[in-house]
């Protein structure tokens, strides 16, 4: 597996500035291409009666207007299962004198180009360039990515989710890395799971040599608080403001309306009668609704992660199985994390249908017209299963 | 740059030692907390307990009230979370519901237990009355949590978990011997 490194020099770096160029102004064309698409859906559905904030965006607004609040009774929801610096920015921005609509929108909008920009960038690290913009390109075609548009706090995630694999892989600086991955579970949760991936890339630059043990576990020591900062300060905020540092998770269940934990079979059962239970709603979600082949692919590659894990780079492999097992583990304790998995798995869907089928290719960083042609398809239909899917889910149908 | 890092990593162990430093103090709650806080009022002996009532009982679990004061657990384990005055034991309960049965099914198993006493059960709920489920479990002055199980709820939707399982419209408690009493 070819690993960047200071002995092994940057695939990226190697690419001539034609290259580069090239590979930017596709990214551009990629991205303008998902939002012209975006927004003509949205307007589409503004001018049948559809909201400019549906959904969970409202919360968001809710909270950037008039603050956090909560009563003590669980079994409603409150606007503190939503993490704080998704609104804290919406706030900066309305005290500038945007409107409430706008502000929401513009952070979201603004987090995603910044978020792709630097995942563009640090996976030109490891592949050429132009095959990075496309596996980004890739990512924004995928049904899920209208999360990133819609005002939601995903968009901010992918900015940290995009800043943290810079940092890791292409500047290999990893206290910049664990302060990413810090602010991104002051936006997500799951932002835990890169918490995980750093502490793994720093054992694994040791086992290969790039760095001492001796640095690796000072490295450790002095930064590893720091990957979960964002939720060490939200849960102190909840804390100081209503008296629990586990309102979230409280909150959450919930939200999820089981307080009490279920009955019925044990861990292990329930793991299987949740698969078995997750393949069920998956086939009829796919004859209800053909736009959902697209989570098919999502749980084909999620079961071909284990055979094809060796394609990919160890940490992006590492992140796909943390957060599937983030979801998985979270969902069993009756919290469902299926949007969320979904949303963000596929980032190494996308490298691996890029950097698996003709592994020997990206050395050589031709990609071949056929695969930029399959490339072109698969943008392209995606975009349309993105539209369908927007209709539906705008329609006021809860599809995640 | 070399100070900013160390900055930061003052910042993440600061976060850290913070966040230890309330959790230590007990700053951390559990749901259990929320509803001894939430419940006021204890249920008193054969009280009956309306299923649209919000004052004397946390409801757990996806439920809702229809327009017949009906509430429809779409749970297959929902559970209500009610204090009782004084401890006592060898409770029965008692529930008036209908069944939400499938096409082809003829009545519909019901379990119950408080806290962490044994399932008790089944009852066959074939048509809409009142059941007892004799002895399932005791209870004490802290919050009790007392569990329905009902293994062949009916998925709602396909595209999500929920379970149609039972409309009950009320319940009770009797219980007929106090722990306290040697």
């Amino acid at each position: 597996m070819r690993f960047s490194s200071r002995e092994a020099p940057l695939v990226g770096v190697e690419a001539g500035l034609d290259e580069q160029r090239r590979a930017w102004v596709i990214l551009a064309a990629a991205f303008t291409c998902w939002a012209i698409g975006f927004f003509i859906v949205r307007m589409w559905l503004l001018a049948h009666g559809g909201h400019t904030l549906p959904w969970d965006s409202s919360w968001y607004a809710k909270i950037a207007t008039t603050g956090y609040s909560f009563d003590g009774d669980l079994m409603r929801q409150h606007p503190v299962a939503f993490l704080p610096l998704f609104p804290l920015l919406v706030r900066g921005v309305l005290a500038l004198g945007v409107p409430l609509q706008a502000a929401v929108l513009s952070v979201a909008f603004l987090s995603t180009a910044g978020g792709f920009s630097l995942l563009h960038s640090a996976l030109s690290s490891r592949f050429p360039p132009v095959w990075s913009a496309m596996a980004c390109a890739l990512v924004m075609a995928s049904p899920f990515s209208i999360y990133f548009l819609n005002g939601y706090s995903e968009s901010l995630y992918l900015l940290f989710f995009g800043a943290f694999w810079w940092a890791l892989l292409r500047r290999q600086d990893f206290a910049l890395a664990a302060l990413c991955a810090g602010l991104a579970g002051a936006v997500r949760p799951f932002g835990l799971v890169l918490a995980v991936v750093w502490l793994c890339a720093l054992g694994w630059h040791a086992y290969r040599g790039w760095l001492s043990w001796r640095s690796a576990v000072l490295t450790t020591a002095i930064y590893l608080p720091l990957t979960a900062c964002g939720l060490l300060l939200v849960s102190l905020f909840y804390y100081v403001k209503f008296g629990d540092l586990a309102l979230y998770r409280n909150v959450m269940m919930g939200w999820s309306r089981d307080l009490v934990d279920g009955m019925g079979p044990q861990p292990l059962a329930l793991f299987f009668e949740r698969l078995q239970g997750a393949f069920h709603v998956e086939l009829h979600s796919l004859l209800s609704f053909p736009p959902n082949f697209a989570r098919l692919m999502l749980w084909s590659f999620v079961l071909a992660l284990p055979l094809v894990v060796r394609r990919l780079p160890v940490e992006i492999a590492l992140y796909g199985c943390g957060l599937v097992l983030f979801c998985i583990g979270v969902t069993m304790t009756g919290i469902d994390l299926g949007r969320h998995l979904a949303t963000n798995i596929a980032l190494p869907l996308a490298v691996l249908a890029l950097a698996w089928p003709v592994r020997a290719a990206i050395s050589t960083g031709k990609i071949g017209r056929w695969r930029v042609a399959l490339v072109g398809v698969l943008f392209c239909s995606g975009l349309v299963v993105q539209a369908l899917f927007s209709v539906r889910y705008f329609d006021g149908q809860w599809v995640s | 740059m070399r100070y900013l890092k160390y900055l930061l990593a003052v910042i993440g162990w600061a976060c850290l030692l913070a966040w230890m430093a309330a959790f230590l103090h007990g700053g951390r709650k559990n749901v259990m907390d929320y509803a001894r806080a939430w419940i006021k009022e204890p249920l008193r002996q054969g009280q009956i307990l309306q299923a649209a009532d919000q004052r004397l009982v946390v409801w757990s679990g996806w439920w809702s009230v229809d327009r017949e004061g009906i509430r429809l657990s779409t749970s297959r384990s929902p559970d209500v979370l009610f204090r009782w005055a004084r401890p006592a034991k060898a409770c029965d309960l008692s529930i008036t519901v209908s069944p939400r049965l499938a096409m082809g099914q003829r009545s519909q198993p019901v379990y119950a237990k408080i806290d962490d006493a044994p399932l008790v059960g089944p009852i066959d709920v074939a048509t809409e009355g009142t059941y007892v489920l004799r002895d399932v479990g005791s209870v004490g002055t802290d919050v009790n949590v007392l569990t329905l199980w009902l293994p062949e709820a009916q998925r709602m939707h396909a595209v999500d978990e929920r379970q149609q399982a039972l409309g009950l419209r009320s319940m009770s408690l009797t219980c007929s011997e106090d722990a306290a009493t040697p």
